[in-house]
């Protein structure tokens, strides 16, 4: 094995420092996963699911230690975080460091367990790196294998049967590296059955010039009942990039709601998978993602399984594309033979404010099941000219007629965030006030 | 309070060939008058209303049009109806997603900054809308709608005599406001225009019809026809219209 790391010096570097670690005793998984990997290789754009997504760069890279952040960095944290204080249980990390002192678990019930890898006992770790989705080609999801492979820190989260969180909890990763430097987190989410939370993930850099690569891993377990409402929120600087995996698993009756937003990184590309293993499970799945820059790239793809009967599953994703940017969406549903009954739809939006921007949307059902309803619809469109003369004849300034109508294309996104803080929150981060 | 010159328009078809729209307008509409423009389908009625209120589709190739001296040409839409420019659309637009409460008072605020006045917070706007939707013989429910969705035809009308009654505006031109309206909707729009009637203010419309003509009483008549002015009389002109169409005007001159 170490003939083919010796092909990719960052790779190697980071074996090499996480092997003498000895990660709590999980040196025999992680070969194992790195094993995987370097079989499988670095995804090429031959590969379909990877077609308009370049990661050669990645290959190429030079990723250098983590330094510790400047002090003048750790006070703009602490600034942010007492004045957009969300009343909510929080974990923070900066760089892939968890950070304590800038946590607040003071809420926290006494019988959820909810802190940083780096603080878990042992063996409870035992279940976070033996968490792999045997059912899911691994080689499908190679950041997956990566990850398992490199993980340093990353949260976890254990919600035992019947407890439902009132106050939601709010993990926040910030990047600060003004170099290139490389971080996978590992995330472990297991709700018992009957429990119900409401979650953010925000991965946020403080600085413009942030360098950060982060690979970001989140497995998910929802036991019989259970109900998590999972809000994702990306607003890195535009010079970091992030490769993210989200597995979830879904038990009978269980309900997934997730709210996937992203506004900034360079390259940003995130495989979701939900697989419905279990009957009468729910899945409600939105989307909104801004392209601004030149150069900018996103990527999502989101693949729900349904293997069991009496399942439902929404998709409905947006995108708004300005200057030279890009995006992709990629959409599937696969319905096993025995899924019968099952209730499957599937939305993309997409508004090209410049003429330079490119959207890829591609929506893929695949069904074996014959008593089953499923639909989809993708649209790609411009502002509408008529609506914005209409409103600037009413006297509202270009810019903001735009903003007006570009809130009434978004605003369904944001309504679909359960938690109203939260919702308040996310509107925020990504330039959307509340229109009155 | 408007002068137009000579003014000469084009508008490029799917083609990109350009065709001529407007051949020379020659129009004056002074303070206090209420102008009406008729005129066969095709005349050009509506683009010259769209290039007034500043729709970028057209190409100006000749003339000039003065808005109380300014060169209202070089105006982008919003500074036309911040100087008092208002058009009330034939196909109002439908904007989901965007409250019609909320549309209605960012108009407002906006024009109102032009004018160097304060803000109406929410309360005060509230209260004002009201007693104008009265005048327009809208129901109050419209304001938690969206933005002429889903509103009937002469909904959608009445939307338009609001924001008109709302804005204040010192020229307002209706494009044929009167078409698809029953006589309630015609008669709520009417009175709308006629409260608008001031020494300061003037009125043009834009109709095929006599019928508007009988609740708006207006003190010029133009008839436009292939891009130009014909005809220009008082309001017998229009009744002459009504009796006799607009064939015997072919090759007339104003």
């Amino acid at each position: 094995m170490m003939a083919e790391l010796a092909h990719h010096n960052w790779l190697t570097q980071h074996w090499l420092e996480i092997a003498a670690r000895e990660f709590c005793g999980e040196a025999d998984f992680r070969r194992a996963q790195l094993a995987l990997f370097l079989k499988r290789g670095f995804p090429t754009r031959h590969e379909e699911s990877w077609k308009y997504t370049d990661m050669s760069a990645l290959t190429q890279a030079s990723f250098m230690p983590r330094e510790a952040p400047a002090h003048t960095l750790c006070a703009a944290i602490q600034a942010l975080l007492t004045s957009h204080v969300l009343p909510a249980i929080r974990l923070v990390f900066i760089d892939g460091v968890f950070y304590a002192d800038f946590s607040d678990t003071t809420q926290l019930p006494l019988e959820v367990t909810y802190c940083a890898l780096t603080e878990l006992p042992a063996t409870q770790l035992t279940r976070v790196s033996q968490q792999v989705f045997q059912q899911h080609d691994a080689t499908r999801y190679p950041f997956a294998l990566l990850n398992a492979a490199l993980f340093s820190n990353g949260f976890f989260l254990h919600i035992p049967a019947h407890c439902k969180l009132s106050v939601p909890l709010h993990v926040q990763f910030f990047t600060t590296q003004a170099q290139p430097v490389f971080c996978a987190l590992r995330n472990s989410i297991h709700m018992d059955a009957h429990a119900a939370a409401d979650i953010l993930i925000e991965h946020i850099s403080i600085g413009h010039t942030v360098q950060n690569t982060t690979n970001d891993f989140t497995s998910i377990i929802l036991a019989d009942h259970a109900q998590l409402n999972h809000i994702r929120l990306q607003a890195l600087a535009p010079t970091a990039s992030q490769i993210a995996n989200v597995f979830v698993e879904q038990g009978e009756h269980s309900q997934f709601n997730s709210q996937f937003f992203a506004c900034g990184g360079k390259l940003a590309r995130e495989d979701v998978v939900i697989n419905q293993a279990a009957r009468d499970a729910v899945c409600q799945l939105s989307g909104l993602s801004l392209t601004m820059h030149d150069g900018q790239h996103f990527d999502h793809h989101v693949t729900v399984e349904h293997a069991a009967a009496h399942g439902t599953s929404s998709m409905r994703y947006k995108t708004i594309l300005d200057n030279k940017s890009s995006a992709v969406f990629n959409g599937r549903v696969h319905v096993h033979p025995r899924a019968q009954k099952i209730n499957a739809s599937q939305a993309s939006h997409n508004i090209l404010l410049s003429p330079s921007a490119d959207i890829y949307t591609k929506p893929e059902l695949e069904i074996y099941a014959d008593d089953v309803k499923c639909n989809h619809g993708a649209t790609v469109g411009q502002l509408d000219n008529d609506a914005l003369f209409y409103l600037q004849a009413r006297g509202i300034p270009a810019d903001q007629a735009k903003m007006l109508l570009l809130t009434a294309f978004v605003e369904e996104i944001f309504a679909s965030v359960r938690e109203a803080t939260l919702a308040e929150y996310v509107r925020v981060a990504m330039g959307y006030t509340h229109a009155s | 309070m408007l002068q137009i010159q000579n003014l000469h328009a084009n508008i490029q078809d799917e083609n990109g060939v350009a065709r001529e729209i407007l051949r020379g307008i020659d129009l004056n509409v002074n303070a206090g008058e209420i102008h009406a423009i008729m005129g066969p389908n095709g005349s050009g009625k509506s683009t010259l209303a769209h290039l007034l209120a500043g729709q970028a589709n057209y190409e100006i190739t000749a003339g000039e049009v003065l808005f109380e001296g300014q060169n209202l040409l070089a105006l982008e839409p919003e500074m036309r109806a911040a100087a008092g420019v208002f058009l009330a659309f034939q196909y109002p637009v439908e904007i989901p997603g965007v409250n019609n409460t909320h549309f209605l008072r960012t108009a407002l605020n906006s024009i109102r900054k032009h004018r160097y006045e304060p803000p109406l917070d929410a309360m005060d706007f509230l209260t004002l809308v009201k007693t104008k939707m009265q005048a327009a013989g809208m129901d109050e429910k419209f304001l938690q709608r969206a933005v002429n969705e889903g509103f009937s035809g002469g909904e959608k009308k009445r939307n338009e005599v609001l924001q008109m009654l709302l804005l204040q505006p010192k020229l307002a031109i209706l494009d044929e406001t009167d078409s698809g309206l029953d006589v309630d909707a015609l008669q709520a729009v009417a009175s709308g225009v006629n409260s608008l009637r001031d020494p300061s203010r003037a009125v043009v419309m834009i109709t095929h019809y006599q019928r508007l003509l009988d609740y708006i009483k207006p003190d010029i008549v133009h008839i436009l026809m292939q891009g130009k002015i014909v005809k220009t009389g008082g309001p017998e002109l229009a009744h002459e219209v009504e009796k006799r169409g607009y064939g015997w005007l072919n090759g007339a001159t104003a």
